[in-house]
């Protein structure tokens, strides 16, 4: 049953390495807007495309 | 409303109404107005049409009277230079702030900018904080021809002196600090629970091969430990401040709970006798982060503090002795210098008129309803607003002394600090002193009849019983209600003006601008019916004078085909006289239309055709919509305030169907007092204003509401900023406020049953940390549960009016 410490050991590890992406993530700004990167993505290059061709 | 069921055609672009009058077809779509045409035909030209399909409601009506030298103090690069955030020899980038940003038409518009103009390179929007940073070549566009561009396409960049970038990014660091706070809480929290589970099942007695539950209560301790001292530091941090100043406030009892509960847990975990309650302790810290972070949620776009600064312009047109114009910061004015005011902007600094027609609008400064004619030589005050074409004027005094730089800082206007108040800030108080005193009277029962628990007993108490439930409640009952205020208009500095509201015993409302429309007038005409040519005749000659008055009959009289008279005379203060085909024609003060004195009212105005006088147009400020119902339900004291003179009265006290205090001729210092008199006679007293002139009021009162017609507009330092069309919604906000009290004292019984049932478990000495794993949890979440429903409930009983009432 020791093997649980083990696991304990490692799961924390991996959940403190998520946890510094969070503080990462929200220190460089991440979290700061909300609205525009999800909208962005949902827009058409129309132009652009037509240009191409 | 009525006209709203004959006339539905909405602008292709703002989506507003269309008045039949001024509707405009373009490609077999109908606009209200010409700046929306012109909007709609550049993006069509470019083929951003897509901008429509997005959103509903995308379009932002413009003002397409837009005056060319609007943004002519950007062609002096010191000003520019403020704008610009990047330069170098390829491109320029600069940042501007535009309020109108609000949805996602906006954002693609905005970030679509190259292809209306191939100098601009491309332009990136921070959504949160209106801001657009637009990149171009300085070589073939200027900082000026951005700031045109974007407000050609209804984006008109907002420019005051107040733009604080210092603020702005402080509010944004700290921001991030409270999401990693509550992160760090949240995480620590979670693995707590986890780590408990074995405690929780009661696995030590299973624990025989060697794996100890001690290994998980020494994880638990670890984890603890940045919930303590990162994300609970604020808790410390504000009770020893308090702590300094000799005053407890809500964060002390937290910090004592926390104390006693870490301090427990450390003394179980090292002597082996149990898990301790270190899942309650983060748990509780991570709620109340996160209830805290829901409360103070900001509008970036709203500023309540705003400096006087930001009501005048950053730059003002000099013109040198060679006749060039050019523009320089307000402050670098000085007194001899002739400077330049277009139409409609505001006068920043005190002059003598040399040049033009001067109709100075004072109504935001003084409340004064009608424009003042100013004679060439004749001095004019900074903060009134030119309405009447371009006019020149010598600086007699810079910037920084005006008259209104002067009266704003008057001693009587500086900002008092008010007293707040705080119903749970007295029942937390009470709760705490009781909790002590049954912490104590177990400690000594237990110290008399067995020792050993006695300690246990005492700090069960503190931990179960700490006063956490009813800060929570408070904390998220508000923090929902705040967000249902602003989402019906009424945005609010902080939480504790939401509990102050319920105490307000009298309402004072200001008149020019508040209750009325700032610029418009309600016209009646009275007397022998008009046939359409004589009518027409007076519609001209109302149209070619400049009175007040006379452009507010025109107005109304809908002169639109460009008829005008040869012969018409202006004799000033008294009216104005007409001949057309030798019929003379006669409008103004009853005395000089009919040489009688009989009629007194000078809201009135006369007409007389050949020295018969036909009837009186009566000119009135107009209401606002369902202002007299708004009153009529207030079940306060009304009192009515105004900078106007008191002729309206009669007019005012006819449309009101209750008894009100008007008070006319009130200077901005008359309002201070009068607020200031009502409040001792222990009056919570809410002021409701929208100028200048109610400024010192607003913050004399203990809650000031300025009333605005859009968020960008400037207003005085208020507690809350209530849209102007929400203004008929008045007392459903109040209705509200006094619901949410009530959510309150529910959710605080509530948390109290829960409390009972864990203070009698503690008393008895019956407390295990299972007990507590589920106690803490359950009682948190059915408080969250029971505001959200109550809040839910709230908004639909307050709010859920639109279907009824079609306002």
């Amino acid at each position: 049953m020791n093997v649980i410490i083990l696991l304990l050991a490692v799961s924390l590890t991996v959940a403190i390495g998520f946890l510094i992406a969070f503080i990462w993530g929200a220190q460089s700004g991440q979290f700061d807007d909300n609205f525009s990167p999800a909208n962005k993505i949902l827009f058409d290059h129309k132009n652009t495309e037509q240009k191409n061709q | 409303m009525s006209q709203t069921i004959l006339n539905t055609t909405r602008c292709f672009h703002c989506n507003d109404l269309c008045e039949p009058a001024d509707l405009l077809v373009f490609d077999s779509k109908k606009f209200c107005c010409s700046g929306c045409k012109t909007v709609y035909q550049i993006l069509n030209k470019n083929t951003l049409c897509d901008y429509y399909t997005f959103n509903d409601v995308a379009g932002i009506k413009v003002n397409s009277s837009m005056d060319t030298h609007k943004f002519a103090f950007l062609d002096n690069p010191v000003i520019a230079a403020k704008f610009v955030t990047f330069a170098n020899q390829q491109q320029t980038a600069v940042k501007f702030y535009l309020p109108q940003i609000h949805c996602s038409s906006c954002l693609w518009l905005l970030e679509n900018l190259h292809k209306i103009n191939s100098a601009i390179f491309f332009s990136s929007v921070n959504f949160p904080d209106k801001e657009v940073t637009v990149h171009f070549n300085q070589f073939k566009l200027s900082v000026r021809e951005v700031a045109e561009l974007l407000a050609s396409i209804g984006y008109e960049p907002h420019v005051a002196l107040d733009i604080n970038q210092a603020s702005i990014k402080k509010n944004k660091v700290l921001s991030r600090k409270s999401i990693i706070k509550i992160g760090v809480a949240g995480f620590c929290f979670a693995n707590i629970m986890m780590l408990s589970f074995p405690e929780y099942l009661g696995l030590e007695v299973m624990a025989k091969d060697g794996l100890s539950v001690e290994v998980f209560r020494w994880f638990n301790l670890f984890l603890s430990l940045p919930v303590l001292l990162y994300s609970g530091r604020e808790f410390f941090v504000n009770s020893w401040f308090g702590f300094k100043q000799k005053m407890l406030n809500i964060d002390a009892p937290i910090a004592l709970a926390l104390v006693v509960t870490f301090s427990r847990s450390i003394y179980e975990i090292v002597l082996q006798t149990g898990g301790g309650y270190l899942d309650s302790m983060s748990g509780i810290i991570f709620f109340m982060l996160l209830g805290r972070a829901f409360q103070t949620k900001t509008f970036a776009d709203l500023k309540f503090n705003r400096d006087f600064t930001s009501y005048f312009p950053i730059a003002v047109c000099k013109v040198s002795d060679t006749n060039e114009e050019y523009y320089l910061p307000v402050n670098e004015v000085k007194v001899d210098d002739n400077i330049r005011i277009r139409n409609n902007e505001v006068i920043p600094v005190d002059g003598i008129l040399v040049k033009g027609k001067a109709d100075i609008d004072y109504s935001f400064v003084t409340g004064e309803n009608e424009t003042t004619r100013v004679k060439i030589g004749d001095i004019i005050y900074a903060g009134g607003k030119q309405t009447n074409g371009v006019i020149d004027l010598l600086v007699v005094q810079p910037f920084s002394q005006n008259n209104f730089t002067r009266l704003w800082n008057n001693e009587a206007f500086k900002k008092e600090e008010k007293n707040g108040y705080s119903f749970t800030g007295v029942i937390s108080n009470y709760f705490a002193a009781f909790v002590f005193v049954i912490a104590f009277a177990a400690f000594t029962y237990w110290i008399n009849v067995l020792p050993v628990n006695a300690w246990n007993a005492m700090t069960a108490v503190l931990i179960v019983a700490c006063p956490c439930a009813l800060l929570l409640t408070t904390t998220f009952t508000q923090g929902f209600l705040m967000n249902i205020f602003s989402k019906n208009g009424l945005y609010l500095k902080n939480a504790n003006i939401l509990q102050t509201i319920p105490f307000v015993k009298h309402i004072v409302f200001d008149k020019t601008g508040t209750l009325t429309y700032p610029n418009m007038s309600s016209v009646k005409y009275t007397g022998d019916k008009l046939d359409p040519h004589t009518e027409k005749i007076f519609a001209a000659m109302f149209a070619q004078s400049l009175h007040p008055l006379s452009k507010s009959i025109a107005r109304s009289l809908n002169h639109v085909d460009g008829y005008t008279l040869q012969n018409v005379k202006e004799v000033t203060g008294k009216g104005l006289e007409a001949w057309e085909n030798d019929v003379h024609y006669k409008a103004g003060s009853a005395s000089f239309v009919s040489n009688a004195d009989e009629y007194k009212n000078d809201s009135q105005v006369w007409i007389a055709v050949n020295d018969i006088v036909l009837g009186n147009y009566a000119v009135n400020n107009l209401l606002r919509k369902h202002i007299e119902t708004m009153i009529f339900d207030l079940p306060y004291p009304v009192s009515v305030l105004s900078g106007d003179n008191s002729r309206s009265e009669q007019y005012l006290t006819s449309l009101f169907n209750r008894k009100i205090d008007f008070l006319f001729q009130q200077s901005p210092l008359d309002k201070l007092h009068y607020i200031g008199s009502l409040q001792q006679n222990s009056n919570i007293v809410m002021m409701v204003g929208d100028g200048l002139n109610d400024a010192g009021a607003l913050s004399k009162s203990n809650i000031g509401i300025a009333v605005v017609d859009n968020t960008i507009q400037f207003s005085p330092a208020s507690d809350g900023i209530l849209l102007a069309s929400k203004l008929p919604y008045f007392y459903h906000f109040i209705k509200a406020a006094i619901y949410s009290k009530k959510l309150i004292t529910l959710t605080f019984i509530i948390s109290l049953v829960y409390n009972v049932f864990g203070i009698y478990l503690s008393v008895t000495a019956q407390m295990s940390p299972l007990v507590a794993a589920i106690l803490m949890p359950l009682s948190t979440s059915s408080i969250v549960l029971t505001t959200l429903v109550g809040s839910i409930i709230i908004e639909k009983k307050c709010f859920n009016i639109h279907h009824s009432t079609n306002y």
